[in-house]
């Protein structure tokens, strides 16, 4: 389907929407979960996709007035996943990051089938992994909800700074100071772990 | 907590190649479909959104319930306007003030009482 028909289709929809056709709206949810899915689960705990896939989508549908056609329906609906990523770093703010092994099962299990799914027949590319995931994990806990926020859209997925910004519903200007200040950071963690690991005697 | 493979001297930039390749292996994992249906059913709690108002119509609708209360209006104001005739103020005044007993008395005014 060419991306005129998509628009037009989305359009098609919301305003059924608002006109009471409720039900309607999960036709919505369908042509746009992967959307907002790939993007919840870059920035939230795998066991947390879930529930925030509703929270967005609730958010989407009560917001729906103000969405004027102005950019495509997907944009519009990115920007919601993107802030409600960051609304819930900021109530789970200062929560300790878990290791591996006290992990939520759920989420141990996805990424385990995945791993699975995808034949890792090594390993010791499985330890390495999930090794990599434990110290993503370990680094992000230690920046806060708008440093790690900054970091994955600009650092991680390379998008523009007006591009973060957008997302975020902040300024340019506030998305770069944040970004560098956030890598800063990032890299004075990083190189005290790699200072522990070579000196552990000095703890 | 300590991390294994670090204490191997990789640099900053080894380690953030880790990081990303991390962060976008995430995506890749399969998520359930029974958050959908959770998700509609607290739409439907929510119920159909307000619709937008078309003034015109709100207008219309009111106005022409009106429209038997103005003829009314209308009548009752012409009726008083035949009878009183287009007195000025200042005689209006004087008339009530002579005749202060019925001042107040329409019936009178309009000389139908």
């Amino acid at each position: 389907m060419s991306p005129g028909k998509d628009t037009l289709e989305d359009a098609r929809l919301i305003e059924a929407v608002l006109n009471g056709e409720v039900d309607r709206f999960e036709l919505l949810i369908r042509r746009h979960e992967g959307t907002v899915l790939a993007i919840l689960k870059k920035h939230l705990p795998l066991h947390q996709v879930e529930d925030m896939a509703q929270e967005v989508f609730v958010r989407a549908y009560r917001s729906l007035k103000k969405y004027k056609g102005k950019g495509e329906f997907k944009s519009w609906l990115a920007a919601i996943s993107v802030r409600t990523c960051y609304d819930f770093w900021r109530k789970n703010y200062n929560r300790k990051e878990i290791s591996w092994e006290g992990q939520n099962e759920k989420e141990r299990l996805l990424i385990s089938q995945d791993m699975a799914q995808q034949a890792i027949a090594d390993y010791g590319e499985d330890e390495r992994a999930r090794e990599d995931q434990e110290l993503l994990r370990w680094a992000m806990g230690h920046l806060s909800p708008a440093e790690r926020m900054v970091l994955e859209l600009v650092y991680f997925e390379e998008l523009s700074g007006k591009e973060a910004a957008h997302l975020l519903g902040w300024s340019v200007t506030n998305v770069k100071v944040r970004t560098h200040r956030a890598r800063k950071k990032l890299h004075r963690i990083l190189k005290q772990k790699l200072y522990e690991s070579d000196n552990p005697n000095n703890l | 907590m300590t991390i294994q493979n670090i204490s191997d001297r990789e640099n900053l930039q080894t380690i953030e190649h880790r990081l990303k390749a991390a962060y976008h292996r995430k995506s890749s994992c399969e998520i359930g479909d029974q958050w959908r249906a959770g998700a509609m059913e607290r739409i439907r709690t929510i119920g159909p959104l307000a619709p937008k108002v078309n003034y015109v119509e709100y207008f219309e609708q009111f106005i022409w319930r009106l429209a038997p209360v103005a003829c009314i209006l209308v009548l009752i104001m012409g009726t008083v306007i035949a009878h009183i005739g287009l007195l000025s103020d200042s005689h209006l005044v004087q008339i009530i003030l002579d005749e202060s007993e019925n001042a107040f008395s329409l019936l009178y005014l309009t000389g139908i009482g």
